[in-house]
């Protein structure tokens, strides 16, 4: 009854169902490591403040500094901004964390609303007085706050949902085929 | 004679966008559920439509006389 064809036909579906499976569980891990990275970003902007704030660190040796202290892919894009900056190549922060963002730009999985938070800080950044710069952290801080909450609803919803297309996904192709 | 097989594709193919559109109505993403009924809808008639165009053409010959 099952013949070499048979069982070939038989492989070829397992394997559809696993790959849109996988597909699925790994599109879904792109939310969780929104998250993730964002509470990061979160975490290297009050380190940030600390640098600016009290130790009155410049501003290269400041981003040096977190970048020591954060994780893969953060660690990059703020070392990159330390780069460019010390390398005297761009008029303002701004435009230095613009292209450090543009080159780590496919290990970021944030979204431009969240990028966009981060760029608006480093346009006030090292053009103020130091009550300036914290009143603009905390606008920052705020609205990172803001940003992992709707991330992390977002992800709480569609999490289970992905997983389940993907396979859903997979069994449409395989009786499609068959 | 009619393939049996047909009708159990059409039968696992209905139950799997019913699944479908459960779980995205649950994700609250209701107008990708209405394009997913569609497009499950089309590939049904996809494959129907050999058989329905069998079907007119005996009715067809029937009447030529």
């Amino acid at each position: 009854m099952y013949g070499g064809r048979n069982m070939i036909k038989i492989i070829g579906c397992v394997v559809i169902l696993v790959a849109s499976t996988m597909a699925g569980f790994i599109y879904s891990e792109r939310l969780k490591y929104r998250v993730f990275q964002l509470k990061e970003i979160q975490r290297a902007v009050y380190q940030l403040q600390n640098e600016i704030t009290y130790v009155h660190a410049l501003l290269p040796d400041a981003f040096k500094s977190i970048a020591e202290k954060s994780k893969e892919p953060i660690k990059e894009l703020f070392n990159k901004t330390s780069e460019l900056l010390t390398n005297n190549e761009y008029e303002n922060v701004y435009a230095a964390m613009n292209s450090a963002i543009d080159l780590t730009k496919e290990k970021l999985y944030v979204n431009s609303d969240d990028i966009n938070v981060i760029l608006d800080l480093s346009k006030t950044l090292g053009e103020s007085d130091i009550q300036g710069q914290n009143s603009m952290f905390s606008l920052t801080i705020a609205n990172l706050k803001k940003q992992i909450t709707i991330s992390e609803e977002y992800m709480n919803k569609n999490i289970k949902m992905y997983r389940s297309l993907g396979f859903s996904f997979g069994a449409m192709l395989v009786i499609a085929l068959l | 004679m009619l393939d049996v097989s047909l009708l159990f594709k059409i039968g696992a193919t209905g139950i799997l966008i019913i699944i479908i559109d459960k779980i995205l109505k649950s994700g609250g993403k209701d107008d990708i559920a209405v394009v997913a009924n569609l497009a499950g809808v089309i590939i049904i008639l996809m494959m129907v439509i050999n058989l329905v165009n069998k079907l007119f053409t005996s009715v067809k010959t029937l009447f030529q006389f």
